[in-house]
């Protein structure tokens, strides 16, 4: 107990100095260039987080952006799985596989320009999240599934197991590793194209908009301070989001 | 009674039926007992009667519709309990109890990946017979136990099952179920 407590204590400091180097690397940088225009120090962008902090207007943007994105995250989730599933058929596998290729590959940019001819800019962001998150999702469910052992497929064939059965004793035990897996990294990945699809259609109350409007206005301070914003919520769902898995029971893997 | 019907069979290149022919009669007998040297088919035969292969040419007929199978290995859902194991195919009532007649009563509610091999085969056994089948398939159920563990296993074995089919080298085991023998490939 007292071992595990010190090597926290430990962990906690080893993390402050990491930090504290980087900010030193960044003080230098800023030093270095000594143009508060287009690299502002770090004490001046706290200074503006601070700042930003203290109005109405920037809780807003920021849950705004954030009810967007997970909302197309969650629909993401639940799209990735449904063709994890549908894929447990063959057939309809080979149908799937090519879409999710074509997912992969093309550029998030492409996704929100395109969509944005169809849909409401308040929308947008949150189909850029969701389309980042299918493919991740389907891809692990699908790695799942083929972890599963065919030695016990052949019981569940003999003792005739029916559909739900087959999901909650066979499948859902070996895909659930790979899908909490998956759902992190893809809630890092939706969060990055939100945010770029909001700087790209910039709807009202949002992080992505005050980004492009502090690049359009030149005020370098409030481009850095957003963008921690967008730092540090990322790491914050990304911790929130693996405890919670943890809490339930879910192992990533 | 269980016809099995002039079969061929192959894996690859490699026959392992050809032409095979045998009725599987019942009787006054609740189990039959299927022998013959490693390679000559056994298995393949189980599995075909239990619907998890097919025959290449020829037919197996008078199989129940539902029939239950221990396997060599036993294939226990590692994730869950001794008794969610068993009872996942029948009511958990019959399923403590075959447990229980099993001695595995001290191990109810441990994992299945922490019971060791002998005791994980009891529990595939416990599952075969809880399922209340008109007909288990036993592919070398008893490897791997004592011989008081298989005395007490076969015992239960025989209060539980209605009719079965037993594959085993151990004619002792045959004769403890008073099985007929079919035997099958060149002995």
């Amino acid at each position: 107990m007292m071992a595990s407590g010190m090597s926290k204590l430990k962990k906690f400091f080893i993390g402050i100095s990491v930090l504290l180097f980087w900010l030193l690397v960044w003080q230098a940088a800023a030093m270095l260039i000594d143009k508060e225009l287009i690299f502002v120090s770090p004490a001046a962008a706290l200074r503006r987080l601070f700042a930003l902090g203290q109005t109405m207007a920037f809780w807003q943007s920021c849950f705004y952006s954030l009810a967007r994105i997970f909302i197309g995250f969650l629909a993401g989730m639940v799209f990735g799985t449904v063709c994890g599933i549908l894929s447990l058929n063959r057939y309809l596998h080979r149908l799937i596989s090519p879409l999710m290729t074509v997912i992969r590959c093309v550029p998030v940019a492409s996704f929100i320009i395109l969509t944005w001819y169809f849909m409401d800019r308040e929308q947008v962001p949150a189909f850029a999240a969701c389309i980042m998150v299918i493919p991740i999702v389907w891809g692990n469910v699908k790695k799942g599934i083929d972890e599963v052992n065919p030695l016990l497929f052949e019981v569940t064939t003999v003792y005739q197991f029916s559909f739900f059965k087959k999901m909650s004793v066979l499948y859902l035990p070996a895909v659930l590793p790979y899908y909490a897996a998956g759902c992190i990294t893809a809630l890092g990945l939706s969060w990055k194209a939100g945010i770029a699809a909001e700087v790209l259609c910039r709807p009202a109350k949002s992080i992505g908009n005050e980004i492009f409007l502090s690049k359009s206005y030149l005020e370098t301070a409030d481009l850095f301070a957003w963008t921690a914003v967008v730092v540090i919520f990322s790491v914050l769902i990304e911790k929130v989001f693996c405890t919670m898995m943890r809490r339930v029971g879910f192992d990533s893997r | 009674m269980i016809r099995v019907e002039q079969i061929d069979k192959f894996y690859g290149d490699t026959k392992v039926f050809d032409n095979f022919s045998c009725t599987i009669t019942f009787g006054e007998h609740d189990m039959v007992a299927i022998m013959g040297p490693s390679g000559s088919g056994k298995t393949t035969l189980l599995r075909m009667i239990a619907g998890l292969e097919k025959p290449d040419r020829g037919q197996i007929t008078g199989v129940p519709d539902k029939v239950g199978m221990v396997f060599q290995e036993p294939r226990l859902f590692l994730h869950m309990s001794a008794l969610e194991n068993v009872s996942c195919v029948s009511n958990e009532k019959i399923a403590e109890q075959i447990l229980i007649d099993l001695q595995l009563g001290d191990a109810l509610d441990k994992k299945a990946d922490v019971l060791s091999g002998g005791m994980q085969q009891r529990v595939a056994i416990a599952r075969a017979l809880a399922c209340k089948r008109e007909l288990i398939l036993f592919d070398e159920p008893f490897k791997g136990l004592n011989e008081e563990l298989k005395y007490d296993t076969i015992q239960c074995v025989k209060k539980y099952m209605k009719t079965g089919i037993i594959i085993t080298h151990d004619a002792d085991e045959a004769a403890a179920f008073s099985a007929p023998v079919i035997l099958i490939g060149d002995s």
